[in-house]
């Protein structure tokens, strides 16, 4: 296992979409990953009473699952979602950064899966909680059809 | 936060016009994707049109899966806005996707299929696709509150 190996560090900026909304690195270890989403009024899904749209805590937690499912990949490997559920435990504020810990459950030969917690004030307050699993493909240079 | 449009003024408007494109407008992550939407057969078609800032793996490349999983919930929650009576927004309970294929660089679009309509919640599943819809590149199944929330709205 490659559990007691330091993991590549991620470079989220590799993502555009990611680098769009600031996600940022908080904390990586092996099987563990810590992301930060900046708030923003460009997040608001309900105006009336400044929430954060669910969507924005969605993409927060695919890239953390996401990430993180790569990161815990072979060398070399791609991974591609296969399914993601969340669960929005609680609204999200619209003047709060949300955070997400993601975590591996197993990382098998095909499939990496993982589970994450979303929190704003404190990961004691969890705002939403997410399954995710993903495929672990050939790099697209190789020819892989998705 | 701009003090836009409420929601509830936003839906009017947008029925008067009978364009979604007003309610939209009011929603601002709505914006912030990019999303528009058109009727047919007075049911919601929503579109979400391709530009680079939305690519989560540059190498294929691909929407980010968090981009086309937002596109899905904004969907299911525009299709119960416009459906509805009053103007309460759907508050998302739980959303899982399906990743069927890789979303490329184009246009995609989606539908909701309203599963049950109950006084309290809804379930619904949206499809969305790119070139053909019947080749979809992601399903949901979404469950949304449509009630009001109590108090100061911080309650599930």
């Amino acid at each position: 296992m490659a559990a007691e190996q330091a993991a590549p560090p991620i470079d989220l900026e590799l993502s555009p979409h990611v680098a769009a909304l600031g996600i940022e690195v908080v904390e990586q270890a092996a099987g563990r990953l810590v992301l930060r989403l900046p708030a923003g009024p460009a997040l608001i899904g309900d105006p009336d009473r400044g929430l954060l749209f669910g969507g924005a805590v969605y993409t927060l937690m695919d890239t953390a699952c996401g990430f993180l499912a790569f990161a815990s990949a072979p060398a070399g490997r791609h991974v591609a979602t296969l399914d993601l559920r969340v669960d929005y435990l609680a609204p999200a504020s619209g003047d709060r950064d949300v955070f997400a810990e993601a975590l591996t459950s197993r990382v098998a030969r095909q499939v990496v899966f993982c589970r994450a917690s979303a929190w704003q004030e404190s990961p004691a307050q969890p705002i939403a909680s997410a399954l995710g699993s993903f495929m672990i493909n050939e790099p697209p240079a190789a020819g892989a059809v998705p | 936060m701009t003090p836009g449009k409420s929601l509830g003024e936003a839906l009017a408007a947008a029925r008067r016009a009978e364009d979604p494109g007003p309610l939209i407008a009011a929603i601002p992550y709505a914006v912030t994707l990019g999303i528009g939407a058109r009727l047919e057969a007075g049911a919601l078609v929503t579109r979400l049109p391709f530009r680079r800032g939305l690519v989560g793996n540059p190498f294929l490349p691909a929407l980010h899966g968090g981009v086309v999983g937002a596109f899905l919930e904004l969907t299911a929650a525009l299709d119960l806005l416009w459906r509805q009576e009053g103007a309460t927004p759907p508050r998302s309970v739980t959303m899982s996707v399906d990743f069927l294929r890789s979303a490329g660089p184009r246009d995609s679009f989606a539908r909701a299929h309203v599963a049950r309509l109950g006084r309290r919640v809804a379930s619904l599943r949206v499809e969305a696709w790119q070139d053909d819809p019947a080749r979809p590149i992601a399903q949901a199944h979404a469950h949304m509150l449509l009630t009001a929330p109590e108090g100061d709205g911080t309650g599930t």
